[in-house]
């Protein structure tokens, strides 16, 4: 008998050979009502598409309100994609904004929390973050329950904000409190997260007795883990704890059904930071399209990113640039960065949008969060923040419209977001106590 | 990868790991594990894992590339609080644990060295080749149970349809996946006192090897750990001198050094390649290089740790040399150079920390102020007030040095910048790749500075004097290193251990072994961490 191969020696790139294998998930169908009007189901995915700096405001905010808003500059990109996309201006995040320094990690940690991040280098709290509710909910349905995306690991030294952790500036997904769920920056790795391990030459007796295999070490270090831990008094569980949740996602995993869709190809390495947002891009799309998981966040950047855009013809780093002091020339340049951000997140919707699914199409059952930690980098403002929502057409939601509020709380949109992706909820974060009024 | 000489120690340390040994001390861990009253679960970093395993095992590989960076708080990588799991992290580490078990059971040599047995019984023989390897793996003795389970696992797998190998495979990857590898677990008992509890012998092995090695203790440790002696201050100063002597000492190095001066950032950091055409990955290396070289000269001739401040070798390659501005013929590798006759003081002026504290096209003066207060004072600047961040515009024809007065006219920015200003400016000299200059843009630098007790310097090397003979310095350097030894930040109750510590460095003359020692005898070290006031 073949032994158990586990995931490397798997040198082919072709995760799925043969012909291409039409998209049939029936729990899809349900979603699929023609009246769409009362739909509210965990079938729905979100995605958290997060940049860095903020963006400069008045480039950004149409003129006009309601629907067929106008193109600005920096939502130009936008323009074949605008009735799937709500502009969403004057919302705060005011549980982010502090009195002194540490703005970018404040707001980052704040960014789908909508919660105070307390300012401390290692005994890290801020809250659960609204990505992370839904991958709770969502996980039985989904072979992976979330899936935490980013460019840049992170630098390797020094203090990242003023006393707040580098956890805060790192990641926007926290499963709970304490615990950010840290992101994966290979393109590879995020492939074998979702694909890994299926070996389509396997016959079905062969994937059982992986299947047994992999259960069986798990059970005896979920085992080892439980007895450590029943071995304890008072004492801080935390991170046996932690261990524990992620065996046991594991556990689930083996007894789930890979996704399965179309071919895939596993990506290379990326060969630059243009080609690197285009990889993780592709993962998105098609941990969407297969279905893989509702939960994704993705970070272009960490917190406060000083990344040279040189390729966009910009001189400087961007967040010595989001410093403007009112010069012209770095207003300039963060608009052409911002546009070419935007530009980023109208590809990804842009893509979901062409992918057919029953009488719709992915877009339909994906909503998609894009905002940043800030809105005017210049004075660390949490006021008015640039935020897009696309998608999710099958809830029957209107979409495609300038919705203007006047300083609500982003986490009222954030109850409104979880209410779309089917939670009974009416409340979220620190100030969100209803759903956003005018949406 | 050369295979560690000690994984070929004698089987006599191995049966006492196995049912515990030596006047009747029977696997004490499990002894206090019943009332245990705090645990902490220290999981290893990268670092620690890529290094544990080839301690282990004897591989080549290094799966931790694959795995998500670990966060970083007071400065380090390896705080417990900040090392968290994820499923993300349990599913690399599931496949790395199975790529190790296939990588050590397939080669002969290595498996009988990792999983010895003399038995033709496949059951015996499983079963010998785990008390051997258990202990290692799990870093302390093992019980009769622990093992019985996991030989019930190789004996499950059999009858699942493995073979041999791959049953043994799939029982060694679950060791590598088991809290007690992935983790280093120490107990606290739960004795109703304000004393500081001592770790065991077993966890003061491994926060010793961690420390020093950032891998798993050796033989050695273990042996000293089995005999119950190792808690004893003079075994430990014998220890960290026998350690600190091992090429796994490269660890402090790497991950010490890397990030308490900031060594590792060189290899992130930009630089505009139109104002620094010299600057390309050769030169990033060679900066790397030098700095490493430099702190690991420190420990290997057991130098004046101020040196860090005041030392005048280094060692450098040609491209350095150049940089450094001093002509020669051309060479290979690597040559001494004096700097006593530059206008460069120890590690303080080396070119490649001031690349990292620097922007892409000039030099960054407030960074270097706050490098100096916070990495080398250990008084770190409260944060500015809140809507200011940034710096403003240079004026044309302005200097730095006159910005940062200008900025200094607001009474908001004056109270920080007052000290931290002067700091900064002292390392003009030193441009965005750490080359001297004597001019920027056409106007003579001056780096001249008073700090706030009054007394003045005309330049960085001055500066580095005073900064030597400031007791803050050395304070600050027994911090940073107690504060990666423990893996997390000093409170309240470490005060008078911390005070210890350097009261005993300084007796000893400032040594830089001297200062691990200290810190591994220090009573933090050995002990606890006091458990929270209820």
């Amino acid at each position: 008998m073949t032994g158990w191969t586990g995931w490397t020696g798997w040198t082919r790139r072709r995760f799925l050979g043969g012909s291409a294998v039409a998209i049939g998930l029936p729990l899809l169908d349900s979603l699929r009502s023609p009246a769409r009007a009362d739909v509210r189901s965990t079938s729905m995915a979100f995605v958290a598409f997060y940049v860095p700096n903020g963006m400069h405001m008045p480039a950004w905010t149409p003129m006009t309100d309601g629907p067929g808003w106008e193109l600005t500059p920096l939502l130009a990109s936008l323009s074949d994609v605008r009735d799937q996309v709500d502009v969403i201006t004057g919302l705060r995040n005011a549980p982010a904004d502090l009195e002194t320094a540490g703005h970018h990690a404040a707001g980052t940690a704040g960014f789908l929390t909508a919660r105070r991040a307390r300012r401390t280098e290692t005994d890290v709290e801020v809250g659960a973050s609204l990505d992370q509710l839904h991958a709770q909910a969502t996980r039985h349905d989904t072979f992976v329950d979330a899936l935490a995306l980013g460019i840049d690991a992170g630098d390797r030294f020094g203090e990242c904000d003023n006393g707040f952790s580098c956890a805060y500036s790192r990641n926007i997904s926290w499963s709970d409190p304490h615990t950010p769920r840290s992101k994966l920056v290979d393109p590879r790795v995020a492939f074998d997260m979702l694909f890994g391990g299926f070996d389509p030459a396997a016959t079905a007796a062969e994937r059982d007795e992986r299947r047994s295999r992999r259960r069986s070490i798990l059970d005896t270090v979920a085992d080892q883990a439980a007895s450590l831990r029943g071995d304890l008094g008072s004492g801080d569980r935390h991170q046996l704890d932690g261990y524990l949740d992620a065996v046991r996602e594991l556990e689930r995993r083996v007894e789930a059904d890979p996704p399965s869709c179309g071919d895939a190809l596993r990506p290379e390495a990326p060969m630059d930071f243009v080609d690197h947002v285009e990889l993780m891009t592709e993962i998105m799309v098609l941990a969407l399209r297969c279905d893989a998981t509702r939960a994704i966040t993705f970070m272009l950047g960490n917190s406060a990113s000083n990344r040279d855009y040189g390729f966009l013809g910009v001189t400087g780093g961007h967040h010595d640039l989001s410093h403007h002091a009112g010069n012209p020339d770095a207003i300039a340049a963060l608009q052409t960065i911002g546009a070419w951000e935007v530009e980023r997140f109208a590809s990804l919707v842009r893509r979901l949008s062409e992918i057919e699914e029953g009488d719709g199409t992915v877009l339909d059952r994906t909503l998609l969060l894009f905002s940043s930690e800030l809105s005017d980098g210049n004075g660390h403002s949490h006021d008015d923040l640039p935020v897009l929502l696309a998608g999710g057409a099958a809830t029957g939601r209107e979409i495609g419209r300038h919705v203007r509020t006047a300083g609500a709380p982003i986490s009222e949109l954030f109850v409104s977001t979880l209410q779309w992706l089917g939670h009974d909820v009416t409340e979220f974060g620190a100030d969100g106590r209803q759903p956003l009024p005018r949406l | 990868m050369r295979v560690s000489s000690t994984m070929m120690r004698s089987a006599v340390l191995v049966t006492c790991l196995v049912a515990g040994c030596q006047d009747g001390v029977t696997a004490p861990e499990h002894a206090e594990m019943n009332v245990a009253a705090d645990v902490v679960a220290h999981r290893l970093n990268r670092a620690e894992y890529d290094n544990t395993v080839r301690d282990l095992l004897g591989t080549a590989l290094r799966p931790a590339v694959d795995f998500p960076a670990d966060e970083r708080g007071h400065g380090f990588d390896n705080m417990v609080e900040l090392l968290s799991m994820s499923p993300e992290r349990a599913a690399l580490y599931e496949r790395a644990a199975s790529e190790l078990a296939r990588d050590v059971v397939s080669d002969p040599k290595r498996r009988s060295t990792v999983l010895p047995c003399d038995s033709d019984d496949e059951e015996s023989c499983a079963r010998q080749g785990l008390e051997h390897f258990l202990p290692r793996a799990w870093r302390r003795p093992v019980t009769q149970q622990e093992v019985d389970s996991m030989v019930d696992l190789y004996g499950h797998l059999r009858t699942g349809g493995d073979d041999s190998d791959e049953a043994m495979q799939g029982v060694v990857g679950a060791a590598l996946l088991s809290p007690h590898f992935l983790f280093r677990i120490e107990h606290a008992p739960a004795e109703d006192t304000d004393q500081p509890q001592p770790l065991s012998d077993w966890e003061l092995a491994s926060r010793l090897s961690y420390f020093l090695w950032s891998s798993m203790p050796d033989d050695e440790l273990f042996a000293l750990a089995d005999g119950g002696t190792l808690d004893d201050p003079d075994v430990l100063r014998e220890q960290v001198d026998r350690m600190l002597e091992d090429e796994k000492a490269q660890a402090l190095v790497d991950d010490f050094a890397g990030q308490w001066w900031h060594i590792r950032g060189l290899q992130d950091v930009f630089k505009d390649v139109t104002k620094y055409p010299r600057f390309d990955d050769d030169l990033r290396d060679s900066m790397r290089i030098e700095m490493e070289s430099f702190f690991s000269d420190l420990i290997a001739q057991d130098a004046d740790l101020r040196d860090l401040l005041l030392g005048s070798r280094t060692t450098v390659d040609r491209p350095m040399l150049e940089l450094y501005g001093v002509a020669s013929s051309h060479f290979g590798g690597t040559r001494e150079l004096d700097l006593s006759s530059l206008p460069r003081t120890g590690m303080l002026t080396m070119p490649g920390l001031m690349t990292v504290l620097s922007r892409p096209f000039r030099t960054a003066p407030v960074k270097r102020g706050q490098f100096v207060m916070s990495q080398l004072l250990c008084a770190p600047l409260p944060p500015p007030p809140d809507g200011v961040e940034g710096l403003t515009d240079i004026e044309p024809g302005e200097t730095f040095r006159e910005m940062l007065e200008r900025h200094r006219q607001d009474p908001s920015c004056a109270g920080c910048h007052a000290t931290l200003d002067p700091l900064g400016l002292a390392f003009e000299h030193y441009n965005g790749i750490g080359a001297w200059r004597a001019t920027d843009d056409g106007v003579e630098i001056d780096a001249s500075g008073t700090l706030p007790d009054g007394r003045s310097f005309s330049d960085a090397v001055e500066l580095g004097n005073l900064l030597s003979e400031d007791p803050r310095f050395v304070e600050c350097v027994v911090r940073q290193t107690m504060t990666y030894a423990l893996g997390r930040g000093l409170q309240d109750e470490d005060e008078a251990h911390v005070r210890s510590a350097i009261d005993q460095l300084v007796a000893a003359g400032y040594r830089t072994r001297a200062l691990f020692s200290v810190v591994a005898t220090s009573v933090p070290f050995r002990h606890h961490q006091p458990l929270e006031a209820p």
